[in-house]
């Protein structure tokens, strides 16, 4: 494991499981609030909550919950936006021309994953050489310590910063956000 | 957030993080909004990059090398010199084409001092041929005055400040130190058919020149001609047409003609022709204003002729007279016929209306006759 950034030191690790959600329920509402109404905002962390509690109860560290709650907000958003838009005034539709699910892969989503990849692949094209190359050693799975090994770089701080500035840069060419109209 | 642990950002979608540095992002996280709002944002990508088939589609486009910006690329500098170089040698040509033109006078002046002598006309457009076939004439009888053959330099002074400012043409080059009979080059002027002095004549040719006060008349007449040209429809073309005259020596044998050598009455004289354009050549004789007969060769599209060749025209020699005579050198580009051949068709399919000919035919006239001494 190679050298850990500074400024962790100071921090202290939440000890059980509700303390996590509960630092998670403040981080989830304040992300929402900034992109819907509070109302709605508290009832997304709610849901997510309930679906931490509900399913996936057996989760105790931070590293598992974290990611796992990040990744239900996001589709609890994506619902959200998608279930506003259903119920736009002038956007209804008859009952009998609502298609019913067929149980597959979310279309919309799929298309929304599409649309993104083939702005990253477009975007990963205008990259510099050594942007491109430490993309792709990290989608090969390399750690940050084995990047510095195949780059040939001294310190490992080193590829923290180009990393940083690559993503920076990619996040850039991408129009400033990974998903369209965020 | 500090801005050691954002530098972990960029390892959360690609799960690129280890333990220890997952650890300590995510407790970050948990009491800074600001990262956690960025690690939100990463799951988006994260969520894709966790598709197989969006990874591998996405590691080939690394995979695959970068194109070069355009400025590395050498093709295209390439690409870029040869543009620039075709441009400037274009402009050269067009330059050169569109010098002034240097008339060589050919004058011819007679034994006896002061005399006149008549300068051919300046006629202008080149849509159609200068003249039209027809018999030749017959020749006049061999005078017995003494004439001479000899340049004018001070005539191709004037010629030069009487056309320049009409054709709005480069200025003109310091004339020869001595203007020889046996080189020659012309001025051709197509200016859409506006000639008011012959009417029958579409084509212009200031060529061989005759020294004296009729010349500079001319000169005058053809300069205040050329003004009323609308700038608009005017374009110039020099075409030059070099030759030389050539007399018959006592054994018969043509000799060319020095500068300042003169001419007698009943002396043969050819002219050498070297054209600048392959095409067909052939020799018209002014028989009065504007109108020319041709005497060589007298049928066919003429003497098929190779570009900077040298040709001797015409079969048998021509008589010098006492009065002058004039005549035209024209050279038809091979080009030209071509094109003409194919307006022609094209004309009568009724596809294409007639366009002009973008390769009209060049000729200089050449006079013989009294020059002034």
């Amino acid at each position: 494991m190679g050298p850990i950034p500074s400024g962790s030191a100071e921090r202290t690790a939440p000890s059980s499981r509700e303390e996590i959600l509960e630092k998670l329920r403040e981080r989830i509402v304040a992300f929402a609030a900034s992109r819907m109404q509070r109302d709605a905002a508290e009832d997304l962390t709610q849901e997510v909550l309930i679906l931490l509690h509900q399913k996936y109860g057996h989760l105790e560290r931070l590293e598992d919950l974290l990611p796992l709650s990040l990744q239900i907000v996001r589709f609890k958003m994506m619902a959200f936006r998608r279930k506003a838009q259903r119920r736009g005034e002038y956007t209804q539709v008859q009952v009998d021309g609502i298609q019913v699910p067929d149980g597959s892969a979310d279309p919309l989503a799929a298309a929304e994953q599409r649309e993104m990849r083939e702005r990253l692949i477009a975007a990963v094209a205008k990259m510099g050489e050594r942007c491109r190359k430490m993309f792709a050693l990290k989608l090969e799975g390399k750690s940050y310590a084995e990047i510095r090994i195949a780059l040939g770089v001294g310190s490992i701080n080193t590829v923290y910063t180009w990393d940083f500035r690559c993503r920076k840069h990619l996040m850039e060419l991408m129009g400033g956000s990974w998903e369209a109209g965020e | 957030m500090t801005d050691e642990i954002r530098k972990l950002l960029g390892g959360y979608a690609t799960n690129t993080l280890t333990e220890r540095e997952r650890q300590v992002l995510f407790e970050a996280a948990l009491d800074d909004q600001e990262l956690f709002d960025a690690l939100q944002q990463e799951q988006a990508l994260r969520d894709l990059l966790d598709d197989p088939v969006s990874r591998v589609q996405i590691r080939q486009a690394l995979d695959q090398p970068k194109s070069a910006p355009w400025w590395l690329r050498w093709w295209t500098w390439t690409a870029a010199g040869s543009a620039v170089a075709a441009s400037v040698l274009t402009m050269a040509i067009i330059r050169t084409q569109l010098a002034p033109p240097q008339q060589r006078a050919a004058a011819v002046a007679s034994s006896q001092p002061a005399t006149a002598a008549p300068l051919q006309k300046q006629e202008s457009d080149a849509d159609t041929r200068p003249s039209e076939p027809a018999p030749i004439a017959s020749r006049p009888a061999h005078s017995a005055a003494r004439q001479v053959i000899r340049a004018s330099p001070a005539l191709a002074d004037n010629e030069r400040k009487d056309f320049n400012a009409p054709t709005a043409a480069p200025a003109a080059p310091p004339p020869p130190a001595e203007v020889a009979a046996p080189s020659q080059q012309q001025i051709q002027l197509d200016a859409s058919g506006r000639n008011t002095e012959t009417q029958a004549q579409n084509q212009g040719v200031v060529g061989g020149a005759i020294s004296g006060a009729r010349q500079q008349q001319d000169l005058q007449a053809n300069a205040s001609q050329l003004r009323s040209f609308s700038s608009k429809a005017l374009s110039v073309a020099v075409t030059p047409v070099p030759y030389t005259l050539l007399k018959r020596d006592a054994a018969g044998a043509d000799q060319t003609l020095a500068a300042g050598a003169g001419l007698n009455p009943g002396d043969a004289v050819r002219i050498r022709v070297s054209p600048t354009r392959s095409g067909y050549l052939f020799l018209s004789r002014e028989d009065a204003p504007g109108q020319f007969t041709r005497v060589y060769p007298e049928t066919g599209a003429g003497l098929p002729v190779a570009a900077n060749g040298t040709y001797v025209i015409p079969a048998s020699a021509i008589d010098v007279t006492a009065s002058p005579q004039r005549f035209r050198v024209t050279v038809i580009p091979a080009s030209a016929m071509e094109v003409g051949a194919a307006g022609n068709l094209k004309a009568k399919s009724g596809l294409v209306k007639k366009e002009a000919n973008p390769n009209p035919p060049l000729f200089v006239d050449v006079v013989i006759g009294p020059a002034v001494r």
